[in-house]
């Protein structure tokens, strides 16, 4: 953990920046591909009329 | 980066403590709670001064005296506590425990001040209610005419539910705590048991810096979202920050009475969602996707379970609404069925539709799916509530586990193992104390949704409403209304305040405060015994 800290220290803030960025995005696309896979569900028993 | 996974343990070493602690229990233990809660409840007085300032901008004077009353209220109060229960001892453990809990209840006596003087509100307790709703992050709400709520009150309403989800007493460890070990257990007794950072003080303050990095991207994505739907600029900068709040806290306060349906914008929805998705992921994933370590995200249990959980409940949700064709399009069961379900899991409680066309139009199938999501929440140490998806991952890989003894020989070792910040082998204990916290969710659900028989509400809508209290959702069928009984409101507001605090701080603060009368009784028995 301290490793961590003492290589987030070592950065430059633009890089710093960058890694918070890419961290941000990839949080973001996570929740986009979880919408897009339940629609795709939504879709497949909409599209299909599944009845037990 | 080292994760302390408790999962709840610590109510094992807690209820050892209280016992052994029973007879040797003082006045100055009572002292030491009430010299912290003081403490935090001035920590908290200080957050007056953002609406405070929105009412001076926006011209609200009216509103600005009742902030002020209400900041001089709470400042009096929190120093009486501070100078007559002044002591020097150090907390212990259950110290921070009880304080975690009572600060809690507290709060929401002092802090619903505002709320009272509005003139929104029929009653106190009404005012407590919304006050605990909105520290919870659940988002039920007794107010009236909230439609024409000043701007300053909106943002009173949605800067709790922003501090509640980062923790009242996690926002007093960043601001005035000294670094030592003790502060753990204020930390843990709000629901949040693993540390970003050696130091408790360190991951408050991270646990801060990312909810404002967020506050910043949110709210201009929806603030740019608002000006694109016809929003003047004054108007998409309050909603954005007010929506932002409540969708990462998963809060589900809204500053309109029809909710997010208010805006009826499919980009709004969007936004919304990609928020409270990410809101009630877990800090340390947030930190480690911050600092680099983005593929946690998909092999990390919790995420892992919130996927399989959520696709399963939106298959049975989209059946159950298909089946009484509901929505006849693709595009409103997605917008009306999914976004609730979403909104349920993450325990946001964002609502699309009007709280009686749920109770009316949606049938038991897809209301049981609503009621399992609200029950199953988000992910441990974040803002969502529920039982959480780390449980259900830790209870399904002991199903796993407990299969494959069965059918390997009796001498064979089998250890199930799972991705969680590195891989761990999943213990007898976690187990264990997995299982005891959902079994107290489900107690307590079970007694809030009798107590809604009781009070003349149909079975289902009975059992929707408490499994929305007690997972802090705040989706409602419409029993939750000023004029429901004041039991009822009183039962919620506890099960909103178990919820939250996943039971160890209240069973604390019932040991600690019961320690006082057996303590005295066991002492009269042994006086005349002798």
């Amino acid at each position: 953990m301290r490793m961590e800290a003492q290589h987030m220290r070592q950065l430059t803030p633009t890089k710093k920046t960058a890694l918070v960025f890419r961290g941000v995005v990839a949080e973001v696309i996570f929740s986009l591909a979880l919408g897009a896979l339940c629609v795709l569900i939504c879709a497949l028993v909409f599209q299909f009329k599944f009845s037990f | 980066m080292r994760i302390d996974l408790r999962l709840g343990l610590s109510i094992q070493v807690l209820v050892l403590d209280t016992t052994t602690m029973r007879d040797k229990r003082k006045l100055d233990d009572l002292k030491i709670v009430l010299y912290y809660s003081g403490k935090v409840i001035i920590g908290e007085a200080f957050l007056y001064f953002v609406p405070f300032v929105v009412a001076l901008f926006r011209g609200e004077y009216a509103s600005a005296l009742d902030f002020i009353i209400s900041f001089g209220f709470a400042m009096t109060i929190g120093s009486l506590l501070c100078t007559v229960c002044v002591t020097n001892r150090k907390p212990s453990w259950t110290h921070g425990m009880v304080t975690s809990g009572i600060v809690w209840i507290f709060s929401i006596a002092i802090f619903a001040l505002p709320y009272w003087l509005s003139g929104h509100y029929s009653s106190y307790v009404d005012c407590m209610f919304d006050m605990m709703s909105g520290l919870t992050t659940t988002g039920l709400v007794l107010i009236q005419d909230l439609d024409h709520v000043s701007d300053s009150l909106n943002m009173w309403r949605h800067l709790l539910t922003y501090v509640g989800g980062q923790g009242i007493v996690v926002l007093a460890l960043a601001i005035f705590y000294d670094n030592s070990g003790t502060g753990y257990s204020f930390y843990v007794g709000e629901g949040k048991d693993e540390r970003l950072f050696p130091s408790v003080t360190h991951t408050a303050k991270s646990i801060w810096k990312i909810s404002l990095l967020y506050l910043v991207v949110g709210t201009v994505a929806l603030m740019m979202t608002g000006i694109f739907e016809g929003l003047s600029v004054g108007r998409a900068f309050f909603h954005g920050v007010w929506i932002f709040m409540a969708a990462w806290s998963t809060g589900g306060f809204a500053p309109m009475s029809q909710n997010v349906l208010y805006y009826h914008s499919t980009a709004i929805e969007a936004v919304s969602f990609v928020i409270f998705i990410i809101g009630s992921l877990n800090f340390a994933l947030h930190d480690a996707a911050i600092k680099g370590d983005r593929k946690e995200i998909w092999r990390n249990l919790e995420t892992r379970s919130m996927i399989t959980t959520l696709c399963v409940l939106t298959f049975f949700m989209s059946w159950g609404l298909q089946k009484f064709n509901v929505y006849p399009s693709l595009m409103a069961l997605v917008r009306k069925g999914f976004y609730h379900l979403a909104s349920a899991h993450t325990t946001t409680g964002f609502m699309t539709v009007y709280p009686g066309q749920l109770a009316k139009e949606w049938g038991d199938v897809a209301l049981l799916a609503i009621i399992i999501a609200q029950m199953i929440g988000g992910s441990a140490c974040s803002t969502a509530g529920g039982f959480k998806g780390m449980r259900v991952g830790i209870l399904f890989k002991a199903i796993v586990q407990d299969a494959k003894r069965l059918l390997h020989p009796s001498n064979a070792v089998v250890n199930e193992k799972y991705s969680y910040h590195g891989t761990r082998t999943l213990s007898d204990s976690q187990v264990h104390s997995a299982g005891l916290i959902v079994l107290m969710y489900v107690f307590i659900f079970a007694v809030a949704a009798v107590a809604g028989c009781m009070a003349g509400y149909p079975v289902i809508q009975s059992a929707f409403e408490s499994a929305s209290a007690t997972g802090n959702v705040g989706l409602s069928t419409g029993v939750t209304s000023s004029s429901m009984p004041v039991y009822l409101k009183l039962i919620y507001i506890f099960n909103m305040w178990a919820g939250r605090l996943e039971f160890m701080a209240i069973l604390a603060s019932i040991g600690f405060f019961g320690s006082f009368f057996t303590g005295n009784k066991r002492k009269r028995a042994k006086e005349a015994s002798l």
